[in-house]
């Protein structure tokens, strides 16, 4: 019954599908596509409202469907394949306290079998149909992606549809995932970058929901009634935004969404995160001892928000100072000049809910303490000196140039539309980012510097033996 | 592994495993399309040792074509027992075990 009603949608979908083969490797080479010929799909008189946005990187074409969900999608007949990204703010900070790994589990079942298909038979009719769909779980978000042929679009929808209405949380997939997790309570005890989380998180944040973790009580806590309830709480029409390319039309995609969605409950209630503010809490030093030859050096300090003016010189200095690989400041001192490491690097993470400005290191135990004397140095001659125009000028033509690179692919363009649409950056964001990286000048940067790397503004958490770090090295 | 073989070329394929094996080929050759590193690879790749741009282009389709006669043959001709793939028999020298 079922297999009948979707080979109607099906035949169109795949009639659409094959008209595209000789262009299609051409027209991925060019970041435009053209535009006549995707008009041309269109039909004539569309019942919903498309708002289009005809922009240098993307035609984002924006629309609620009848059902109540808003879509933005990238219409792409190059290639008769179609990428589906979901997402629900809300997430594993969601889990109620003592039953960390809930957020997990429920997004692990979600492709673990549906109605009637146990485990083994939904992974078999994601593979006769040449599909993928999965689900995951980060501390404020719950994400899930499917990718299909056009021609099996609506067979592909049509299972994801069913793992939203009837899940089954079966005990067998249920039992494999807590497995799993118990090996993973034994492997982080050795993961220097785990440990080091831990010990920051612990000393900065220790009662913030981001500050939890998974414990042999949580997980033994967990069940599959549980999991479905937080299943619905997490997954509900009224948060789901989604993000699509492909060979389809907003009209083709609409009732596929649609279906998808009318599983859903409405509504739901998930709690805000309170943002955690680091510069209320810097700890100079934290150890934690790993008997191990190497020791890994994190350093973290606040960060800055994206609506904030010193947000994108803050991102151009960042290449200066440890994101630019081996142009960046801290390599050719750390790595190439004193042969410490073999990467330092470092990044922003613009969440609002936990904004920082971070890097990290491995270096033998031996030499930790000039390690971090050496980035503390490194912070304070950017702090004195600032960047040279040079560097600016290099800085500014490497994240301008390498920006289209982001959007090479399908799957890497309905990812994007997703940051844009989690962070909500706006439609236009791809055709103005360009420009505020541009914009930035050298004052801008210079001064950032002064205010956000002074090394006394940063925690420090080396994980390993380290030595020569007995005394914190002065800030100079 | 021999009798395996053996068991393949006396008892053949069924419709349905190749019929999943070559749309598995088609949907493979198809996503490797949304990649432009790949692509170029592909292209250049396919076009240094002779072939044409149409050959990649409608892989889908041929591969979709093959008949399990056809996957059957193509056993035979790389596995049958008179072709010689076992080339050399390494063993360990006297006194290493």
């Amino acid at each position: 019954m079922r297999t009948a009603k979707l080979l109607l949608g099906a035949v169109a979908l795949s009639a659409l599908a094959g008209c595209s083969t000789v262009h299609g490797w051409i027209h991925n080479t060019v970041h435009k596509p053209a535009l006549s010929e995707l008009e041309a799909l269109v039909p004539a008189a569309p019942e919903m409202a498309v708002t289009i946005h005809e922009g240098e990187f993307a035609r984002i074409q924006q629309f609620v469907t009848p059902g109540g969900v808003s879509v933005w999608l990238v219409s792409e007949p190059s290639i008769p394949i179609l990428a589906v990204q979901m997402a629900w703010k809300g997430g594993s900070a969601s889990d109620p306290a003592g039953y960390e790994g809930l957020a997990q589990v429920v997004t692990y079942s979600m492709n673990e079998g549906a109605g009637d298909l146990d485990s083994l038979a939904f992974q078999t009719a994601m593979e006769d149909l040449n599909m993928s769909f999965g689900c995951s779980a980060e501390s404020e978000w719950t994400s899930c992606s499917v990718s299909t042929l056009t021609a099996n679009a609506a067979d592909s929808m049509a299972l994801v549809a069913a793992a939203f209405a009837a899940p089954r949380f079966d005990e067998g997939p249920f039992e494999r995932f807590l497995r799993e997790q118990e090996v993973g309570l034994q492997t982080r005890e050795t993961n220097p970058n785990y440990l080091a989380w831990r010990a920051a998180s612990q000393a900065l944040y220790p009662d913030h929901p981001f500050a939890r973790e998974t414990t042999a009580a949580s997980l033994a806590a967990l069940t599959p009634d549980i999991a479905r309830q937080q299943m619905r709480a997490l997954m509900t029409r009224d948060r789901l935004i989604v993000t699509a390319v492909g060979a389809v039309t907003p009209e083709e995609l609409a009732p596929l969404i649609d279906k998808v969605a009318a599983n859903l409950p409405e509504t739901s209630t998930v709690p805000d995160v309170t943002p955690i503010d680091l510069a209320a809490a810097p700890v100079s030093q934290i150890v934690v001892d790993l008997p191990q030859p190497q020791s890994l050096v994190k350093f973290m300090g606040p960060g800055i928000d994206r609506a904030d003016p010193d947000f994108f010189p803050a991102y151009v200095l960042n290449y200066t100072f440890g994101g630019g690989g081996f142009e960046s400041r801290l390599m050719k001192t750390l790595r190439v000049e004193k042969g410490l490491t073999y990467g330092v690097s470092t990044s922003l993470d613009p969440n609002p809910s936990f904004l920082t400005w971070s890097g990290s290191g491995q270096t033998k135990n031996e030499s930790a303490g000039e390690f971090i004397a050496g980035v503390k140095a490194e912070m304070s001659l950017l702090i004195e000196g600032g960047v040279t125009e040079q560097e600016l000028s290099d800085a500014k033509a490497y994240l301008t140039g390498s920006y289209p690179l982001g959007f090479d692919s399908n799957a890497k363009i309905a990812g994007q539309m997703m940051s844009v649409r989690q962070d909500d950056l706006g439609v236009d964001y791809f055709d103005r980012r360009n420009a505020l990286v541009e914009a930035v000048t050298f004052d801008d940067v210079n001064r950032v510097a002064r205010e956000y790397l002074d090394p006394a503004r940063y925690s420090f958490i080396v994980v390993g033996q380290p030595q020569g770090i007995g005394t914190p090295a002065p800030a100079e | 592994m021999m009798s395996e073989v053996g068991k393949v070329l006396a008892e053949g394929f069924t419709e349905a495993e190749v019929v999943r094996a070559r749309n598995k080929l088609a949907a493979d050759a198809i996503y490797a399309r949304d990649s432009q590193a790949g692509m170029a690879n592909l292209f250049g790749g396919w076009l240094a040792i002779g072939g044409a741009v149409d050959d990649i282009l409608t892989y889908p389709d041929q591969v979709r074509s093959v008949t399990p006669d056809e996957a059957l043959a193509a056993v035979r001709a790389v596995f049958a027992p008179d072709k010689h793939y076992i080339e050399a028999h390494l063993l360990p020298a006297e006194g290493d075990l």
